[in-house]
């Protein structure tokens, strides 16, 4: 159990839907039928409902027994968005440089993040995966991946 | 008499050499794209298209009908050996596909699954052949009042969807109904939450949120995995056909399964993805072991793998006596057939009969085909298992960018699924179930358009719920499946409390 997290997701989602709800008030409304704002407040009071349960229900466990082990190990969530963020940057920077010039340097990039450090294997594997793909969706599949475009 | 006869007719014609080609390239084809996370049935049937304008009707068919049935089986090896449903279809196959790979018998997983889905395919395929007329009937029983509730009876799938805690699996499962309504309104054409933003303007593609939830979530899961040096047990693939054990165990999910596939196909704009967590939690609530499921139990593959496979058939039901699609991909092979000046509906049955019998009679064909395909890959497709972690990570984060990518040809899309990724794996951390957060973004535009719908015909009236049978029924069956788990677990409470 994780009354800290729960009460934190919780309150979090009550904001979300009180400030969705206010939001779905500037919706056209319809004359017959639902108008576009009314499921949206529907959904977003049962959301409010059960997150305010969990709320609740968390802040009694804290008061009972307070959380006291992380849940992450030393340095995972630093990797974690570590590896998020190279993942993000790849996407983004696809547009100019493509997917065949980029993709194996990304390749090498998260293979050494996965703690691989056989250097003439990463860059085969890199070299070969890209070229692989890249023939297989842009000539069979026909999926125009993105291309080099910086200039 | 006359069928039996057109059948046989039908099957020689099918085993004509043309034919057979045709066919093993839309099967081998479709197992493929199916594995293939992001590469669905429909996007199959596109590709074949160059191929499609130079056949006859009948090998045209069999080719669509063997991308169809491929894809559908294909999806659940990457959800059992990735944690990635190649599919939407296969997303419940990895409840228990996936902890079942991970105890080191993926050989088994896979082998029940080939045989759940071949049995769910040949069931709707009789189905299809002997029952076609009287289907689509039911089929069109369906107007927005039917839909509706049927959604809504999806929808209380989610409680029981989440043995561990319920709130939690329902607070996802709304929290995806609200993110399924980011978009411009279907009724209206109101941007609901768009921001302005062009690319939220179509609203959460399913298959990125997919790839994120359960795929890039397990690849920030191995990567702390990896720091505590832990690793993935080497795979036994020397058995792949269940025990007698494993049958028995398998024999009533698969015909329960198959039936529900089998219904939920012939209902137009419903599908796979519907039916296997439909099959899942209703197998699983009458099961007596139910809180094994998800741990890897072999009925917890069967269910869905023959409930996902049972809605090609009935897909079909539709679309040929009606020409009305039951499916997204059953919607483009209605597209497909067009394009190559052949109209789908009651007339298809009359001007071209002996097509329609080399169909059906490939149709049940191509199930056994695939058992064979099915099992011979068995021996192959563990050993990606075996590769070690620091390859085999990032070639499935390249797989799963090009899966999300390939959807709309959209960065965005590649951005959304990482998203969903970062999201699914603090819902993992923290115990917060993904199934429900896929139901409800698949259910959720299906509810509000017909209840607006429903709402626009009955004049704002809410008795439309009780005006059919099957409405009625639906909503008995919802109200019954949305408390049934809650006053289960307050009665094993009170029974705890008395011990």
């Amino acid at each position: 159990m994780y009354p800290k997290a729960d009460l934190c997701t919780g309150v979090f989602l009550m904001v979300l839907s009180v400030a969705g709800y206010i939001y779905a008030g500037s919706f056209p409304k319809a004359q017959k039928g639902l108008g576009p704002g009314d499921f949206p407040r529907v959904i977003l009071s049962i959301l409010f409902l059960l997150s305010s349960i969990l709320s609740v229900a968390s802040l009694f466990q804290l008061r009972k027994a307070p959380e006291k082990k992380s849940n992450f190990e030393k340095g995972e969530l630093k990797q974690v968005f570590l590896f998020a963020a190279v993942i993000a940057v790849y996407i983004k920077a696809l547009e100019f440089f493509g997917y065949l010039y980029l993709t194996p340097f990304v390749m090498f990039v998260m293979m050494y993040l996965f703690g691989l450090r056989k250097w003439l294997k990463m860059i085969v594997i890199s070299i070969a995966t890209s070229a692989f793909t890249y023939v297989l969706f842009n000539n069979y599949l026909y999926v125009l991946l993105p291309r080099f475009n910086l200039f | 008499m006359e069928l039996l006869q057109g059948l046989a007719r039908g099957l020689l014609h099918t085993l004509e050499p043309g034919t057979m080609f045709v066919m093993m390239v839309g099967l081998v084809g479709g197992i493929i794209l199916g594995a293939i996370p992001g590469m669905t049935g429909s996007m199959g049937i596109i590709l074949l298209l160059p191929l499609l304008y130079h056949l006859q009707l009948g090998p045209a068919l069999v080719t669509l009908a063997a991308m169809f049935c491929g894809a559908m089986y294909g999806g659940s090896i990457s959800a059992i050996l990735i944690r990635t449903p190649g599919h939407p279809s296969a997303a419940a196959t990895v409840l228990d596909g996936y902890p079942m790979a991970q105890k080191g018998e993926a050989g088994k997983a896979l082998g029940i699954a080939v045989i759940a889905s071949v049995a769910g395919g040949l069931f709707s395929g009789i189905c299809l052949i002997f029952l076609s007329p009287q289907l689509a009937k039911v089929a069109l029983q369906f107007r927005a009042p039917e839909f509706f509730t049927l959604a809504v009876f999806g929808l209380t799938i989610i409680a029981g969807a989440t043995s561990k805690n319920i709130l939690k699996g329902l607070i996802v499962g709304v929290l995806g109904i609200f993110l399924s309504r980011i978009g411009v309104d279907e009724i209206w054409g109101t941007s609901r939450y768009t921001f302005g933003t062009y690319f939220l303007m179509s609203g959460l593609s399913l298959l990125p949120v997919l790839v994120g939830l359960f795929a890039f979530s397990q690849i920030f899961f191995d990567l702390a995995k990896s720091m505590k040096g832990g690793v993935v047990p080497k795979q036994n693939i020397g058995k792949i056909l269940p025990s007698k054990e494993d049958v028995k165990r398998i024999t009533g999910p698969i015909i329960a399964g198959s039936i529900i596939g089998t219904i939920i196909g012939i209902i137009p704009g419903t599908g796979g993805a519907i039916a296997c967590f439909l099959a899942y939690d209703l197998i699983r609530r009458f099961h007596k072991n139910k809180d094994e499921w998800g741990t890897g139990v072999p009925e917890g593959i069967a269910a869905p793998e023959s409930a996902n496979n049972g809605t090609t058939g009935g897909a079909m039901v539709p679309l040929l006596s009606l020409g009305i699609p039951g499916d997204s991909v059953t919607a483009v092979m209605l597209g497909a057939l067009m394009l190559i000046g052949v109209r789908p509906g009651p007339m298809l049955f009359v001007e071209n009969i002996e097509s329609v019998y080399t169909l059906f009679s490939a149709f049940i064909l191509m199930q056994f085909i695939i058992l064979l395909l099915g099992l011979g890959g068995i021996k192959i497709w563990p050993r990606i298992l075996n590769i070690p972690q620091n390859i085999l990570t990032p070639l499935i984060v390249i797989a799963c960018f090009l899966g999300s990518y390939t959807l709309a040809n959209s960065l965005n899309d590649a951005l959304t699924a990482l998203i969903f990724g970062i999201l699914g794996y603090f819902m993992r951390k923290y115990d917060y179930p993904a199934p429900p957060m896929i139901l409800g973004i698949i259910l959720g535009p299906m509810t509000e358009a017909n209840l607006n719908r429903a709402l626009i015909v009955s004049e704002g009236s809410w008795l439309f719920l009780f005006d059919s049978p099957i409405s009625t029924a639906f909503m008995i069956f919802s109200i019954v499946s949305l408390f049934t788990p809650i006053a289960m677990k307050l009665r094993n409470k009170v029974k705890a409390k008395t011990n």
